[in-house]
């Protein structure tokens, strides 16, 4: 870590098992992921993949039903890989923050969305009215009209985009070092999608905040990431900067992602799929390439040895078709 | 408004309802209460009088309207077996049993909601299953058998309490509260056992909500969770068990009234029914109905105050 570039979250070599009839079986695999300061970066992978579980644990939110088994995570700088629920709640809400999938049910039905925001500042010793204001101020960042009567509302007199809005400003109101978005805009309509990446991407430029963002969906992250990393399986299979991943995809999942992205060059024909679905933790192979059994391009070495990542420029991968010769031609 | 009213309708025509139901019911019953009242040995002629007197000899449907209107004007009738107005006794005993009914309840709050949150706060450890099994006796122990085990612990053994006998507050304060202690403890056992187990219920289901887990997220203690968070929304299905609850009181004291000897609504059913007296049952069955629905009111009150939700679908 030097001084000019920060690292707000640092995840070496990390594995989650979950225990299933007695036989350990791994939900992440040897994964490693950094945000810098400041960043948008992208973790992308299909449902099943891990990327939920990744996020709880970078919040040690993780389920109790699940164990670490190696590896670090380190937020802020600080190593949060054995903490326990007092020490994670020192950090937690004031230097990393998320908002989750469901904003139907993510605020507690009984309370008033505002206090339900300031509560966060109150948490951290911020004074009564200073925290409402700070409340007000927020809501109005977030581009909802009229804060005053949105502070008093209860959830449920709040539609879908601007419960997620509330969310936002709940998990920024202390500006975090780090937000982690867990598909923010995956229960929204369409239309409103992009206002709500939107309004995330423009509230954490102001207040200096990093983003991780958890999706499916390629085409979200884009326009909107510094770096992406796609998931497969509980394992990093590339990373990179999003541009370069986007437009010359190294990783046979990353090329099937982006073909299943629906396009106006493709209009007429019909969209492409991946063949079969993230195989259940307890069948996936210990040896050889974890997406084998669904790649177009396999090879007869992808199922008998697991592939190491290769680094060339700031991109990574993982796959056998690549070695470091031809990558840099 | 239109919620009010709708509630107010439905109140008319469950205690019309049920003053039907027990008038068909007592017709079915077989006994006449003008022999009853007369005895065995009484002249055909002279029953045949009263029964007049009584409205006895005129139809079902038209006895019926007769009770109904005067009840409408605040006349319940006259008691066959105590000569006197339904309302009067009625209004004598009734303070007997509401206190009765308000210290159980009082009670089973007291005892049963921290009891359920302890339990949920330590499911994990071993002290919550020996407590899981005393509410599980709670339960299945009925009053009156615990009345009996209260009585021989606390009057016979201990001689704390009185085992019977009422001192209404008027004279004597703590003399009140000492001879209901016994009865209201007996009905409170194993309905705070009943409401423990919901709230425990109640609580383990909002721990595995979304909100929990935002509210986690935003660092706050586990004892604030469980405080502003988790404590008022378990509430919600609590307060339906506590309506509940309160009917079943209601039922209870009938029979704790009898085991402790107590001069309220209870002992009066009691009689009631073994004196075939029509006007007394059915005064006191309208009451006791219109009691019941009251609570009712009131918990659709209390929920409208705890949950938001419900004032905007009004």
């Amino acid at each position: 870590m030097n001084n000019t570039t920060k690292t707000v979250l640092k995840i070496d070599n990390l594995s989650i098992c979950f225990d299933i009839n007695g036989k350990k079986c791994h939900a992440i695999r040897d994964l490693n992921l950094t945000v810098n300061a400041g960043e948008l970066v992208a973790l992308v992978g299909e449902s099943g993949c891990g990327k939920t579980l990744c996020a709880s644990f970078s919040m040690g939110l993780g389920p109790q039903t699940a164990s670490l088994e190696a590896g670090s995570i380190l937020v802020n700088g600080q190593d949060m890989t054995q903490a326990d629920d007092a020490a994670w709640n020192t950090i937690r809400g004031k230097d990393v923050s998320m908002i989750f999938q469901e904003p139907m049910t993510s605020l507690n039905p009984l309370m008033k969305v505002g206090r339900q925001i300031a509560e966060n500042a109150l948490n951290r010793g911020v004074p009564k009215a200073e925290a409402k204001n700070k409340a007000l101020e927020m809501i109005r960042l977030a581009g909802l009209p009229d804060a005053n009567r949105i502070y008093n509302c209860y959830p449920h007199q709040l539609s879908g985009g601007q419960r997620q809005r509330i969310m936002i400003c709940l998990a920024l109101i202390n500006q975090p070092k780090l937000l982690i978005a867990d598909e923010p805009t995956t229960a929204l309509d369409v239309t409103i999608q992009a206002q709500v990446l939107e309004i995330i991407r423009e509230m954490c430029t102001k207040t200096g905040t990093a983003v991780l963002i958890i999706t499916h969906d390629l085409g979200v992250v884009s326009h909107l990431c510094d770096r992406t990393y796609v998931m497969y399986a509980g394992s990093i299979v590339e990373s990179g900067p999003t541009a370069q991943i986007i437009q010359h995809p190294k990783h046979p999942y990353t090329k099937g992602l982006l073909a299943c992205l629906p396009d106006i060059s493709k209009k007429g024909q019909r969209l492409e799929n991946i063949k079969h679905s993230v195989p259940p933790l307890e069948k996936r192979p210990e040896v050889g390439c974890i997406y084998a059994n669904r790649c177009n391009e396999c090879m007869d070495c992808c199922t008998q040895i697991t592939p190491q990542r290769i680094a060339f420029g700031q991109r990574e991968i993982a796959c056998h078709k690549y070695t470091l010769d031809n990558l840099e031609e | 408004m239109k919620y009010y009213l709708k509630k107010i309708l439905g109140f008319i025509f469950t205690i019309l309802l049920v003053s039907i139901i027990t008038f068909v019911v007592f017709q079915i019953l077989p006994g006449d209460p003008a022999q009853i009242i007369l005895g065995v040995d009484a002249d055909p002629a002279q029953i045949e009088n009263l029964r007049a007197t009584m409205n006895l000899d005129k139809g079902y449907v038209e006895r019926y309207l007769i009770w109904l209107t005067n009840a409408l004007k605040g006349d319940l009738g006259v008691s066959y077996r105590y000569s006197r107005a339904v309302s009067e006794l009625i209004s004598e005993s009734f303070f007997v049993t509401s206190s009765l009914a308000v210290y159980s309840i009082a009670l089973t709050i007291l005892i049963g909601l921290p009891l359920g949150i302890f339990i949920a706060k330590n499911s994990k450890k071993k002290i919550t299953t020996g407590i899981s099994m005393l509410s599980q006796l709670g339960i299945s122990v009925p009053s009156f058998c615990m009345g009996i085990v209260l009585i021989s612990i606390f009057s016979v053994n201990l001689g704390w309490f009185d085992s019977i006998g009422y001192i209404p507050a008027s004279e004597s304060l703590t003399g009140w509260f000492k001879t209901m202690f016994l009865p209201s403890l007996s009905i409170a056992f194993g309905s705070s056992a009943v409401l423990a187990r919901y709230i425990r219920v109640s609580i383990a289901n909002q721990q595995k909500q979304d909100y929990v887990r935002t509210a986690k997220s935003k660092g706050l203690s586990e004892k604030i969770i469980m405080n502003q968070h988790i404590l008022r929304n378990s509430l919600i299905p609590v307060i339906t068990i506590l309506g509940m609850l309160v009917a079943d009181i209601l039922g209870g004291s009938i029979i704790i009234e009898n085991v402790f000897s107590l001069p309220g609504i209870g002992k009066l059913i009691s009689t009631s029914i073994t004196t075939r007296d029509l006007p007394l049952i059915q005064g006191l069955t309208v009451y006791l109905a219109g009691i019941v629905v009251i609570c009712n009111f009131g918990v659709d009150i209390l929920y409208s105050i705890i949950d938001p939700r419900i004032k905007t679908k009004r």
